[in-house]
């Protein structure tokens, strides 16, 4: 688990909207992608890869960022090096959906699979400023790299967690440090997956609230 | 002003005709029918008392604004011949006072709203399945279905009519999607009528009520629904005995009978195998009494409608009053799904002890 290191974490509701809004996002959006994500656990099955639940979640992840942003306008679809994210140029941020053990947590999210070396440049050349190592693909006319920014989604126990992080750099296959950590969401979802009986049932909460 | 809506709807949730009622009350039938047909606009007090007491309403019940009629073409009963008008009659009446109790409810809570997808265009099964990718289901069993109902903005009543011949039925006003299920019936049989009224509410909104085809898409939907064919095979995928399917029923909340006819479509087991598994199923006397019975489901909704209501210190017998109605019918509509009613009531209305 990666210790904590010097960033600003942001988790208040009117903070984290506006944090959000600089960065061309909504705490809807990123709750609707969190949702997505650990709903889409519930079609693996057990005569699925073992790896299903996580890259049926990755798929649907993906997907939703990116059919929620590109109606925004300005957001693209980026693959370069093989890796998925939404770029918007004119704001210089790239977005990447990414599985993690527990999103807002004390400690900084690990994502559950390890980052290759495309991800890493990618995160290097935009927020260490390393651009003469940048792809061509992702830089602006005036060739700087985005500033990526991941939705860190976790899942445990019916409990969705999200945040959206800009990730300093890499140590190995995991982020080394977040420079800055917008905690989004932390709910017991309704409609995931729960350890209860067989610990394959779906359980859901009904909200109900006075006027 | 009189309403005689209003006697109507008392007269068919008690199950009386006119006739019935005249003896009861000890009015002349022609007198109920001048005040039903509205020949009779404002009849004596001491003729609405009597028929209020006959019915066990409230006599302000009757002098409030029209009750919303459920019209027999609105609502998807599965079993329309098999009804009697009295039973059909009631059922539609309970739609009718459900409206009214419902309102209340929305005007001092906040309730989950409506969720529910237009398939109409869909293949039973393959609305089953998009239903559930929708809700975020995936091919995973439900553990409570009226919850998850609940959660997607239906609202769900008991039918507590006593009989058999009323399945379920479902209807749709304005936005807000409403199911009845009959209680009186094995929890897993409510459940699947359960089922088979959501694929009502997602294929057939403007369907012809009482449609055979429709019935059959409705319990196609509901077998698919309820029993995923890929969590079934995962799960299932070979059957030698009833006794198996007794222990794998469990997964999925329904009856034998619906598994084994899941595993039939699911090409499972052979035309031969099904019917010998149907024949042992009778034999043995499941198809009455279902054995290794599930748990009835409970509604979390109107759980939680009381408990708020509770801390006000408002109990059943409170919230019949406000609405004018006899407790019972809240009972009725809601008291099958939520069995603490009754005690919360009996709490609400006792006085509080002081020790001194």
């Amino acid at each position: 688990m990666s210790k904590p290191a010097e960033r600003l974490v942001i988790s208040s509701t009117d903070g984290v909207e506006l944090a959000l809004q600089e960065i061309g996002l909504s705490t809807e959006v990123v709750r609707e992608i969190a949702i997505a994500a650990a709903s889409a656990r519930n079609d693996a099955l057990p005569v699925d890869p073992s790896s299903a639940a996580g890259l049926l979640s990755y798929i649907h992840g993906v997907r939703t960022v990116r059919l929620s942003l590109l109606p925004l306008g300005g957001w693209k679809v980026s693959r370069e090096k093989n890796v998925e994210s939404t770029i918007h140029h004119e704001r210089g941020i790239q977005v990447c959906f990414q599985n993690v053990y527990q999103a807002c947590g004390p400690n900084d999210p690990e994502a559950i699979s390890n980052k290759g070396p495309a991800a890493r440049e990618l995160v290097n050349s935009g927020q260490i400023g390393l651009f003469d190592d940048a792809s061509s693909a992702t830089r602006d006319a005036i060739g700087r790299a985005p500033v990526v920014w991941l939705v860190c989604v976790s899942v445990y126990e019916g409990m969705v967690q999200a945040e959206v992080s800009c990730p300093k750099a890499f140590d190995g296959g995991q982020f080394d440090g977040f420079s800055k950590r917008i905690f989004v969401m932390s709910e017991q979802l309704s409609n995931v997956s729960r350890k209860d009986n067989d610990g394959d049932d779906i359980v859901f909460d009904v909200p109900v609230t006075r006027k | 002003m009189f309403n005689r809506g209003r006697l109507i709807i008392a007269r068919q949730r008690r199950q009386l005709s006119k006739k019935e009622l005249a003896e009861k009350a000890k009015v002349s039938q022609v007198t109920l029918t001048r005040i039903e047909t509205g020949l009779t606009e404002d009849p004596e007090e001491a003729t609405i008392s009597a028929l209020a007491s006959a019915l066990n309403y409230p006599v302000e019940f009757f002098y409030l604004d029209d009750c919303e009629v459920l019209q027999t073409e609105s609502a998807s009963f599965r079993s329309l011949s098999s009804l009697t008008a009295k039973q059909r009659d009631a059922a539609l009446a309970a739609a009718s006072l459900a409206f009214e109790f419902s309102d209340w409810v929305s005007n001092r809570f906040n309730l989950p709203p409506s969720d529910i997808v237009d398939l109409r265009h869909e293949d039973p099964r393959a609305a089953a399945g998009a239903l559930r990718r929708c809700w975020g289901l995936g091919s995973k069993p439900v553990l409570n279905l009226i919850n998850v109902l609940e959660a997607k903005g239906v609202r769900v009543f008991s039918l507590s009519e006593r009989n058999k011949n009323v399945d379920a039925f479902s209807c749709w006003r304005g936005k807000t999607p409403f199911i009845f299920l009959n209680t009186f019936k094995s929890a897993e049989r409510s459940r699947f009528d359960a089922a088979h009224e959501i694929g009502h509410l997602v294929m057939h909104r403007h369907g012809v009520a009482g449609d055979r085809n429709l019935e059959k898409e409705a319990d196609q939907f509901a077998a698919a629904f309820l029993v995923p064919p890929e969590d079934l095979i995962c799960h299932l995928p070979s059957v030698g005995s009833v006794s198996q399917l007794v222990s794998g029923k469990k997964r999925w909340g329904v009856s034998v009978a619906a598994l084994a006819r899941n595993l039939f479509e699911a090409g499972l087991v052979s035309d031969w195998h099904y019917r010998e598994l149907c024949k042992r199923i009778s034999a043995l006397g499941y198809r009455t009494k279902e054995p290794a019975p599930m748990a009835r489901e409970g509604s979390m909704l109107w759980r939680k409608v009381f408990e708020f209501l509770w801390k006000d210190r408002v109990g059943k017998e409170a919230v019949a009053k406000s609405l004018c109605w006899p407790t019972d019918e809240i009972v009725a509509l809601v008291g099958g799904l939520y069995g603490d009613t009754n005690q919360s009531a009996v709490r609400a209305e006792r006085p509080s002890l002081k020790v001194i």
